[in-house]
């Protein structure tokens, strides 16, 4: 099928602007536990979507075969001009993008030994089960507008793993890359060897206490409340009124050492040179020492707030709307290691993972979220005892400010959509309320 | 479809020692509103196969939406390859069942096929004029109306042939009420099997307008009460999360056995606890794909395996575990009819469907009559829970102090943190009214939602550590 066609077919029965996406995708994923290999998938599907706009109206359309295509977009033109208006609807990205290309070169890597590296990097720390996955994503992608025609090749190797000490008691970890320069560094013996490592640290959990403390965040757990503040970053979010970052902006929202930025030139998930309507991506600095420079905008929630997209609108589905999410969160690391901020807690913890965060109130950004995958408590700065069955109960906006410190080295970090494609490093933050059952 | 199928069976099956293809076709529409501004509406059809082979102990899949000879070639020795190549680290079985061929489907008073997008588009212009003309300052409106019609083809290289027509409309809703005290927000899911004549009988307005009038009351007039143990009726909605969280989830064999653990975890559930207490002896949780109508409704699995009703706590013990054709063969027993995969481009796992507490013979009055000073914490916002399914937790939305067997003014976020035999073993009074809610159920990766049916009566709990 032709993206090409399709735009141009769309046009000519009466669209006023159109985009048209096709996918070719070519995934293959290993799962595995109990130090076994549980399943193979392979992914080989194409998919082309029309976005369209008539009228002041807007919709989707997926189209299933060429032969249907005319068709097809003849009924979605019909169906969107009985539709109200779209007033959030501005107008696709209108300028010419250049093709830049990205720093993605994974698709030809061989993940079929990447199981037993993983699962052997974590049983050299005595662990008795390994379980996880190595999830292989190639995409090629044509993006066809009023204004442009696009094309890459996306893709990016995901690989998780998670493992079980004598006690049951779990360690976790889990990276992204789109290059070999990366997996070199962050592939499956990285992720073996960290979970091993957490595994074997966390020893004969017991039930923790609650209280107010001092947390060391791991990179894979701050990375899931970044994943919530780059959510809580998208102008549709804003502009809807459900973002703890409403009419925030020039405000300071986090302490001075937090700089976020939204990365999708930078290798890692969501490496892409241009957006889903074909605006070109750019890094965009979206939280600046502790101050919300901007919200994450698509060329319509940008002309709507009166700015300039950012290049990050998003096919929320078949194209039936383009919203802006972000790509890639990436946390500026500060100065010092692990160890050193670990040393500077009196009474506190470290946690390696979270998740099931939910919002009591996501306008407020109260939530809770249950730590997981290692939760040591630390004294005079030395990990004394493992924990178990915690929470943290916290809200969005003072845990930001409340952070003291950053990790100096950055981890890719992406998990289950807990935590979804960031750059992040280890975080020190006072004063973080945990509770529990006990 | 289905012939595809048939064509793709005829390619694969004496290649591999088992050999299954599931093809579906899903007609759907969509329409999301936000705030008034109807900014998603969409309507088209999704089909594709999933081909999964098992070859020496070794499961391999293919999942393709091309259909074209070639293509499906290239797909089945995909899935054969993929199994071939994992044999050697691997060791698959499937518990042995019985093949069946049949066709089902699901009654649609007024069809899905029936009702245009213009009326869909109505129904929730209508919803938005009653929130926005109630005089509730609902800051955060969010409307998503979504139905599906869904064709499916099962076959294996062992006879089974089930195909099936499963009609589901879902509305789901998100509002945020704001005051200078402070914001409340909701989100309920209504669905269900079946057709729009479902529609009127929910009632969506009055619902959401009641809803809106709640948060209201509640951020105006709730009280934060002293933190304590005290008694505590939950209402269906409390009750049906309950059942789903720290029922069903910890007794889905895969999450006993393991092959979850890097995702949604484990369970605290060991493979040797059928048996053991977990709640009083009044406590008898369920889950059943067949209940009529319900959002997770199947006659048969996705194994082509019939579905029954598989009472998973009973009388307050482990009774049985949610399981598929590979479970079942790991356990030693037979499946149970719980392998459900999302769509086509995902493999069958163990699923719950509609889970629910079985009703008792309490009416509420008779429940409160007893308590001399607790909450009755009707519904729920915030919940979550451990990734072995012990913690959990519960803050009302919809709640209220009880004083002398009587119901008084609105208490504001109430609190429950407890563990899994704290909750249902704090259970000493169990309603015989019955409601559901709709819900999707997470799990897998790729993500696997799928929809289900969340239950059960109003519940009393004894003394019972509440916060605020």
């Amino acid at each position: 099928m032709d993206a090409d066609k399709a735009l141009k077919i769309a046009l000519e029965l009466g669209a006023d602007e159109a985009a048209a996406k096709r996918v070719e995708k070519d995934d293959v994923q290993i799962r595995f536990s109990n130090n076994r290999v549980d399943i193979s998938n392979r992914w080989l599907e194409e998919s082309l979507a029309v976005f369209i706009a008539v009228e002041g109206r807007t919709t989707g359309v997926e189209i299933k075969n060429e032969a249907e295509m005319k068709e097809t977009i003849e009924k979605a033109i019909r169906f969107a001009k009985k539709l109200p208006e779209n007033p959030d609807f501005r107008g696709l990205y209108p300028k010419k993008t250049g093709a830049t290309g990205i720093d993605a070169d994974v698709d030809s890597v061989d993940i079929s030994e990447f199981p037993k590296m993983a699962m052997e990097a974590a049983l050299q720390h005595g662990a008795r089960r390994v379980s996880g996955e190595i999830h292989l994503r190639r995409r090629d992608i044509w993006l066809t507008t009023n204004y442009n025609s696009l094309h890459e090749r996306r893709s990016e190797i995901i690989s998780t793993v998670r493992v079980f000490n004598e006690w049951g008691a779990p360690g976790q970890a889990s990276t992204h890359v789109s290059t070999v320069k990366e997996m070199n560094r962050f592939g499956p013996e990285f992720v073996g060897d960290k979970a091993g490592r957490l595994a074997a640290m966390n020893r004969n959990p017991q039930e923790g206490e609650e209280g107010r403390y001092t947390v060391l965040f791991d990179p894979l757990c701050f990375g899931s409340a970044v994943t919530e503040i780059g959510r809580s970053l998208s102008a549709f979010s804003v502009d809807m009124g459900s973002s703890f970052f409403v009419d925030m902006i020039g405000e300071k929202v986090a302490s001075d050492v937090l700089t976020v930025s939204d990365e999708p030139t930078r290798p890692g998930a969501g490496i892409r040179s241009f957006d889903d309507e074909g605006a070109p991506t750019r890094n965009t600095l979206a939280i600046e020492k502790g101050v919300l420079r901007t919200y994450l905008h698509s060329n319509s929630t940008a002309k709507k707030m009166g700015t300039e997209t950012t290049g990050n609108a998003a096919d929320s589905g078949n194209m039936s709307s383009l919203m802006p999410s972000y790509w890639q969160m990436a946390v500026f690391p500060g100065k010092r290691g692990w160890q050193d901020m670990l040393s500077d807690i009196d009474k506190g913890l470290y946690i390696a993972n979270t998740w099931y965060t939910r919002y009591q109130d996501r306008r407020a950004g109260d939530y809770s979220t249950i730590p997981r995958d290692g939760i040591f408590y630390v004294e005079n700065g030395e990990i004394v005892r493992a924990w178990k069955e915690i929470r943290i109960t916290e809200n969005m906006l003072n845990l930001m400010k409340n952070i003291a410190e950053l990790g100096k080295e950055v981890e890719p970090v992406d998990w289950w959509g807990e935590t979804s494609h960031v750059q992040a490093p280890y975080a020190l933050v006072r004063d973080v309320r945990i509770t529990g059952p006990k | 479809m289905k012939s595809v199928a048939e064509k793709v069976l005829a390619l694969g099956q004496s290649k591999a020692d088992y050999f299954e293809v599931r093809a579906e076709v899903r007609r759907y529409s969509v329409n999301f509103m936000k705030n008034g501004t109807l900014t998603a509406s969409t309507e088209g059809e999704d089909r594709g196969l999933a081909i999964r082979a098992i070859v020496d102990g070794g499961m391999g899949a293919a999942y393709t939406n091309k259909t074209d000879n070639a293509s499906l070639e290239k797909a089945v020795e995909s899935a054969i390859e993929q199994a071939r190549k994992v044999s050697k680290d691997s060791d698959v079985r499937l518990s042995e069942e019985k093949a069946y061929k049949d066709f089902w489907t699901v009654e649609q008073k007024r069809k899905i096929e029936d009702v245009g997008n213009e009326e869909k588009v109505e129904y929730l212009k209508e919803i938005e004029q009653g929130l926005t003309s109630s005089g509730i300052p609902a800051v955060v409106r969010m409307q998503v109306l979504r139905d599906i019609l869904t064709e499916k083809h099962i076959l294996t290289s062992e006879g089974t042939d089930i195909s099936s027509l499963l009609p589901q409309i879902e509305y789901f809703y998100f509002m945020v009420v704001a005051s200078e005290k402070g914001n409340e927000q909701a989100y309920s899911q209504l669905a269900w099997a079946g057709g729009y004549d479902q529609w009127d009988r929910w009632n969506p307005l009055g619902r959401t307008r009641d809803m809106a009038s709640i948060l209201f009351r509640s951020i105006n007039e709730g009280k934060m009460l002293k933190d304590g143990k005290m008694d505590l009726i939950v209402g269906p909605e409390v009750t049906g999360i309950a059942a789903h969280e720290s029922c069903g989830h910890p007794t889905e064999a895969d999450r006993i056995l393991g092959r979850e653990a890097y995702l949604a975890g484990e369970s605290f559930v060991k493979p040797d606890m059928v048996g053991q207490r977990i709640g009083s002896d009044i406590v008898n949780v369920v889950d059943d794909p067949t209940v009529e109508h319900s959002f997770g409704y199947y006659k048969y699995d996705d194994e082509g395996v019939p579905a029954r009703r598989r009472y998973l706590y009973k009388n307050g013990l482990i009774n049985e575990f949610l399981q598929n054709r590979e479970t079942a063969a790991m356990t030693g027993t037979k499946s149970n009819g719980a392998a459900r995969a999302s769509n086509w481009d995902r493999e069958p796992i163990v699923r719950m469907s509609t889970t629910f507490v079985e009703p008792g013979d309490y009416s509420l009055d008779e429940m409160l009559e007893d308590v001399k000073y607790g909450v009755y914490m009707k519904s729920f916002t915030e919940w979550n829970i451990d990734d072995v399914r012990y913690n959990q937790k519960y803050v009302g939305r919809e709640a209220y102090l009880i004083e002398n067997g009587s119901i008084k003014g609105a208490v504001r976020r109430p609190v429950i943190e407890l563990t899994t035999p704290t909750f249902w073993g704090a259970v000493d009074a169990i309603g015989k009214d019955m409601d559901f809610v709709g819900a999707t159920c997470g799990k897998s990766d790729p993500e696997q939602g799928v929809p289900v049916w969340t239950g059960g009566p109003h519940m009393r709990l004894r003394d019972v550590r509440m916060r605020w």
